[in-house]
Formats: structure tokens, C-alpha cells, sequence
């Protein structure tokens, strides 16, 4: 098999790129990152093994490009904008729960068949609305955890962080997304 | 167990294996909680729309 030309690798920087954002969700970072991927890429072409895609081997490299970029964002203290509290108190979901720490008249509502929903252009827009919302250090280890599907070891390692930190994380976006989407898309009807 | 120690039970489930302890309580909170199980459907189900995301829009 031939190695790939350049113009072959810059065909794939779309793709690269909507990769990148939809995991750092920062333009500048994602087109960093996509930059640092072709040029490496460029500068390496010979380390392409023939038995994988020219575009496996490009996400191969980007996803190393992300973790860099991921550590570098989440140390940004223009990022920080949500708590890294220890242990938590996570105040701010207090409101759904009674005195007693039991779902008041907000409680989950069960959600009718939301595997149809992953079918519908709407539910997707309405789902990366609701992901914009998470703070951005929120947003990027739920992304790790849930996307890359890194374990929290690596994501720890990875961002600095302690494992408390990042279940508290976690924790804050798997809350506030589902309440969104029951917001804006599963509790519609009524 | 209250929901909200349930709630973050479940979310650490999907991030670490609870201890034997953890799990059984956890358990039974479910078995008796129709919120948390919702709960716990969608947490679930946020993992799936994680999963396919790229898939079907980038």
C-alpha cells in the first residue's frame, strides 16, 4: 500500500474537525488541535500502517492531539467557571429534592420510548443545546467519560483532577442534562 | 438511602464498581423508587445518545 500525499490528509480535515469540536467544544482549541493532527500526520507518513484507514489512523492521531488540549483548557483559569468542590454538598440540585433528600413534584418522569428520539434531527439539536449549557470543564469529562469512553483514571491523570472531582462532575451533568432534555424535548406533550 | 444519595449512587455505578454494600442498598432503593429507576433509565440512556453521537452528527 502507498503512503498517503498531503492533499489526501487535508481531505479529511472536515472531519477532523467536527471530531475535535465535538469533544473539546472550543473552536480555537478544535482547530489547534486539527492543525497539530495533519502536520504530524505530514511529518510522519511513513509510521501509516497500511492495515488501517488513512482516516483511522488521522482520529488515532487526533485523539492524542484532544487529550493534549483537554489537559491545556482544563488548567485555563478562564475555564474554571464551575465549582471543583470535594465531596459534595452539590447544592446546586438541592431544589429537586424534598427536606427528607426525596424527589419533590419534579421527580424524573418516565420518558416514552426515547430510543425513537436518536431517529430525530430535532432531538439531536435539542440535546447539543442542552450540552452547551454545561459548564465547559463539565462538559469536556463528561464528553471523556461518555464519548471517548475514558475511565476515570485516565480522565483524572489526564486533567489533573481527583477522582472525587470528577464524579462530582459526572454527576452535575448527567443531573442537569437529563432535566433539560425532560425540559425541552421528553416532557413536550404536557 | 435517600434519592439523592440513590442518584449519585448510580452515577458513580456507571463510572466505578460499588462495593457489594453500596449495591444492595442501591438496589433496594430502586426496587422501591420509581423516580430513581427513571432516573437511572436515563442516565443510561444519556451514555447511549454519547455513544451514537458522532455516528449519526458529528
Amino acid at each position: 500500500m502507498t503512503t498517503p500525499d498531503d492533499r489526501q490528509l487535508a481531505e479529511f480535515r472536515d472531519y477532523l474537525l467536527r471530531y475535535a469540536l465535538y469533544r473539546l467544544r472550543d473552536e480555537a482549541a478544535a482547530e489547534e488541535a486539527v492543525q497539530d493532527t495533519l502536520l504530524a500526520a505530514i511529518q510522519a507518513k511513513s509510521g501509516f500502517a497500511a492495515q488501517s484507514s488513512i482516516k483511522t489512523w488521522l482520529t488515532g492521531i487526533l485523539k492524542h492531539k484532544i487529550i493534549d488540549a483537554q489537559r491545556k483548557l482544563c488548567r485555563d483559569p478562564f475555564q474554571l467557571d464551575d465549582k471543583l468542590d470535594d465531596e459534595g454538598e452539590l447544592s446546586d440540585f438541592d431544589s429537586l429534592f424534598d427536606k427528607t433528600g426525596h424527589w419533590g413534584s419534579d421527580g424524573p418522569r418516565t420518558w416514552a420510548n426515547p430510543e425513537a428520539a436518536l431517529e430525530q434531527q430535532d432531538f439531536w439539536r435539542v440535546y447539543e443545546e442542552c450540552a452547551q449549557r454545561l459548564p465547559k470543564r463539565t462538559a469536556m469529562v463528561f464528553a471523556m467519560r461518555e464519548s471517548l469512553g475514558h475511565e476515570i483514571e485516565e480522565i483524572c491523570q489526564n486533567l489533573d483532577i481527583t477522582a472525587t472531582n470528577c464524579s462530582v462532575l459526572l454527576y452535575r451533568a448527567r443531573m442537569s442534562l437529563r432535566l433539560c432534555l425532560e425540559k425541552n424535548w421528553f416532557g413536550r406533550e404536557d | 438511602m435517600n434519592c439523592k444519595e440513590a442518584t449519585r449512587y448510580i452515577s458513580e455505578s456507571m463510572d466505578r464498581p460499588l462495593s457489594t454494600g453500596e449495591r444492595l442498598r442501591l438496589r433496594l432503593h430502586l426496587f422501591i423508587c420509581h423516580y430513581c429507576s427513571d432516573f437511572s433509565r436515563q442516565a443510561a440512556f444519556l451514555r447511549k445518545v454519547n455513544q451514537q453521537k458522532p455516528k449519526s452528527k458529528p
